[in-house]
């Protein structure tokens, strides 16, 4: 194992030429001490979509691989690219299948609803697994929906797509973030036009999320986030998490870790976090060295070799969301006077 | 019985107070009621502005202390939604419908509370409060899609009536012209998936053909949660006397239901012309906006409406129970589902009338606390029983409708 590491690693490493091989080595040593410390709160994978689509998987994502990358968290995403009269039924389908994942692998997965289900989990050598984003789309006039969403587990909607967030937030969207934060109900930015997010962000009491996204500084594309984006994420105290997606970040892991770089730059070393989006079938178009949940331990070298201080590690695996999800919740208890 | 003939009043005011006694002991279990509907059509479920906490019976047939006077112990809450919504929209108003319902218990705790199984509804009467459950009306409800059904169990939804008055996709109305012949496959496996999880299957309003193929499927016992009697007032939304009759073998009950046009023969007609007289000024014939409602009266001065009494519900009770057997019957008024109520039954309050139509029948204590309370309770605790037994041995049901 080690020696395949230095093969790979060793060549395009250019932080540190005259390291030898060994610290190399070294270094996901240590990465790996320190996600057994700080696992990772992942803040995407689309399994659940895919187990939808077809009875038979290649996918990327198997217990066994979240356990050997140390994922300690994971948000089950219930997005569906489907649109007209059916996201309702189709996300009530997701979240179906998502609840049937979490009951087959009681010793493996545990359902979260709060952040102390997080710590929970956490102690039980469970992985937390949150249910959300679901689409904002779900919601065309009422908040009827989203009540019956939040009943039945979802901690996140993803308002992208929504009439109500096109380039400015209506007044019904306003609503929508009011009462998203008075169920502590997760706001997931990713997708949105940078005007909407930024409007969301500034509207919203409670830190908001990125769930997958990238740099637009870096590379051009849609689901990534230009840097006021980013800074409108930090002064809510959200976090921004960064996807593992050839298109989004570039071929490599290292493109990964410098999207990471300039995301920790701009939006500081609280609002960064990662949000890898597996689980689909092939091709799934992640970067090289990080195909799978595996790969994180190798992710994690690459930035200690890069210098990021282990605090800041530990921030970006876990610390960064659990203090998010504990601030949702927070700013939820303070809302909770208000009628529905 | 006791009446003397000099002073006729005596007795009826004695057996007034004869059902009060015996709702006190053992409430009325009531399958159907549109008040969540009746809220957003008003008031868009603005709760403060029609506070069913006071009298409200200038705009519904509903409020608590009327549900109190009626000696209501349990309510199956209606989270309708018109079949003119088909997809997404149906699914959505639903959830809206279902949340209301949630808001309506959350805010009257000392009256209502929720209940999602027999023991609950048990314990709501133990502790003098109103039982709430909830059941969708229609199959567009849950579109196409047996994970929506099972999301429906989960917020609480107890029962779903396989129609409305439009066919589904998987199932005949009682009043739409016949598509598939009763239920399609995919329509059994909903009804199988509803037996699995523990949904109760309504067969109000669907077609005869649909309510056989539903008993021949059900594992669990079915209800009719507002249908009369067939053979009394022959309108396609009764049950015909050999569904009854398939009643005990199955363990479902029929509750009968208040809605003059379907138990009043002459009012069958009656409602023929009145909706006629409606859909030409524009309006839908459910609608009961005060403007559909004073076309309503202004059709009424011509043309005097036949009044439907709760001698008219008991002689279909009466009905029932001889084909049906007295296990296997129950009361669905439909109110603020319906324009027009009977006279002695004009709104909750009046389930005591009926009451003491029956006793003056002749009905025993025993026979009328099962109709009240006990079979229904009976119904939902043996549809958990099969839910259970189902589920241990069977996974949730993927299937999907493939286009015929």
């Amino acid at each position: 194992m080690a020696d395949l590491q230095d093969e790979s690693e060793a060549g395009p490493c250019v932080g540190a030429p005259e390291s030898p091989a060994p610290v190399v080595a070294d270094a996901l040593e240590r990465a790996a001490a320190l996600l057994a410390e700080h696992p990772v709160a992942d803040g995407c994978n689309t399994l659940v979509w895919t187990l939808r689509q077809t009875p038979y998987h290649d996918t990327d994502t198997d217990i066994p691989r979240l356990r050997s990358g140390a994922v300690g968290a994971q948000f089950w995403s219930l997005l569906t690219p489907t649109t007209g009269d059916r996201v309702v039924a189709d996300t009530l389908e997701l979240i179906d299948i998502a609840h049937d994942l979490v009951h087959a692998y009681p010793d493996e997965l545990l359902l979260a609803l709060t952040a102390g289900d997080l710590a929970d989990a956490r102690n039980r050598g469970r992985i937390a697994s949150f249910l959300g984003p679901v689409s904002g789309s779900t919601l065309t006039d009422s908040l009827g929906t989203l009540h019956a969403f939040h009943k039945l587990g979802v901690r996140s909607l993803a308002p992208a797509g929504a009439t109500w967030a096109q380039d400015d937030l209506t007044p019904f969207g306003h609503e929508v973030v009011r009462e998203a934060n008075r169920l502590a109900m997760g706001l997931d930015l990713t997708g949105c036009p940078p005007e909407a997010a930024v409007q969301i962000a500034g509207a919203s009491r409670a830190p908001v999320l990125i769930s997958h996204t990238g740099a637009a500084a870096l590379t051009r594309h849609p689901l990534n986030v230009p840097d006021e984006v980013l800074l409108a994420v930090r002064a809510t105290g959200g976090v921004c998490m960064v996807s593992f997606s050839a298109e989004q970040t570039g071929d490599s892991l290292h493109a990964v870790a410098d999207h990471l770089d300039h995301i920790r730059g701009v939006a500081g070393p609280q609002s960064v976090g990662l949000g890898a989006c597996f689980g689909s079938d092939p091709p799934h178009g992640h970067p090289t060295g990080l195909t799978d949940p595996s790969g994180y331990p190798r992710l994690f070298a690459e930035l200690l070799d890069r210098g990021w201080p282990e605090p800041d590690l530990a921030l970006l695996a876990w610390d960064n969301v659990a203090r998010v999800l504990r601030d949702v919740e927070f700013t939820s208890r303070a809302a909770h006077h208000r009628k529905p | 019985m006791t009446d003397r003939p000099d002073r006729p009043a005596d007795g009826r005011v004695e057996r007034l107070a004869q059902a009060r006694r015996l709702l006190a002991e053992h409430p009325v279990v009531d399958g159907h009621n549109d008040l969540p509907w009746a809220l957003r059509k008003q008031v868009r479920y603005d709760l403060d502005r029609l506070d069913i906490g006071a009298d409200q019976s200038a705009a519904l047939h509903t409020d608590i202390p009327r549900l109190r006077a009626g000696g209501v112990g349990a309510q199956f809450w209606s989270v309708y939604v018109s079949a003119d919504l088909a997809g997404d929209h149906a699914v959505s108003a639903t959830l809206e419908q279902v949340d209301a319902v949630g808001q309506l218990i959350d805010r009257y705790p000392g009256d209502l509370v929720r209940a999602l199984t027999a023991d609950d509804m048990e314990a709501a009467r133990a502790s003098g409060r109103i039982a709430s459950l909830m059941g969708a009306e229609g199959g567009h409800s849950i579109d196409n899609s047996l994970a929506t059904l099972r999301a429906l169990y989960r917020l609480g939804v107890r029962y779903l009536t396989l129609t409305h008055n439009d066919n589904v996709d998987w199932a005949d109305s009682a009043t739409d012209e016949p598509r598939h012949g009763g239920l399609t496959d995919f329509g059994r496996e909903v009804v199988r998936e509803m037996n699995r999880i523990g949904m109760l299957v309504d067969l109000s309003h669907v077609a005869a053909t649909t309510m056989r193929d539903a008993l021949a499927t059900s594992a669990a016992p079915v209800i009719f949660s507002h249908s009369s009697a067939r053979a009394i007032c022959d309108h396609p939304r009764n049950v015909p006397d050999d569904v009854l009759a398939a009643l005990p073998a199955n363990g479902g009950i029929a509750m009968a239901t208040f809605v003059p046009k379907f138990i009043l023969p002459a009012a069958v007609e009656w409602t023929a012309a009145a909706d006629a007289n409606l859909r030409a000024h524009g309006f839908h014939p459910l609608d009961t906006t005060p403007e559909a409602m004073a076309l309503h009266r202004a059709f009424e001065a011509e043309r005097p409406r036949p009044v439907a009494t709760a001698a008219t519900v008991a002689d279909h009770l009466d009905h029932m129970r001889e084909v049906a057997g007295v296990d296997h019957i129950g009361i669905g008024g439909d109110f603020d589902g319906t324009a027009f109520t009977p006279a002695g039954l004009d709104d909750v309050s009046g389930y005591p009338n009926l009451l003491a139509e029956l006793l003056e029948r002749g009905w025993s204590r025993a026979d009328l606390a099962k109709l009240t309370w006990s079979n229904a309770v009976r119904v939902l605790r043996d549809a958990e029983a099969v839910a259970r037994e189902l589920s241990a041995t069977r996974g949730p049901s993927n299937a999907v409708l493939t286009a015929s």
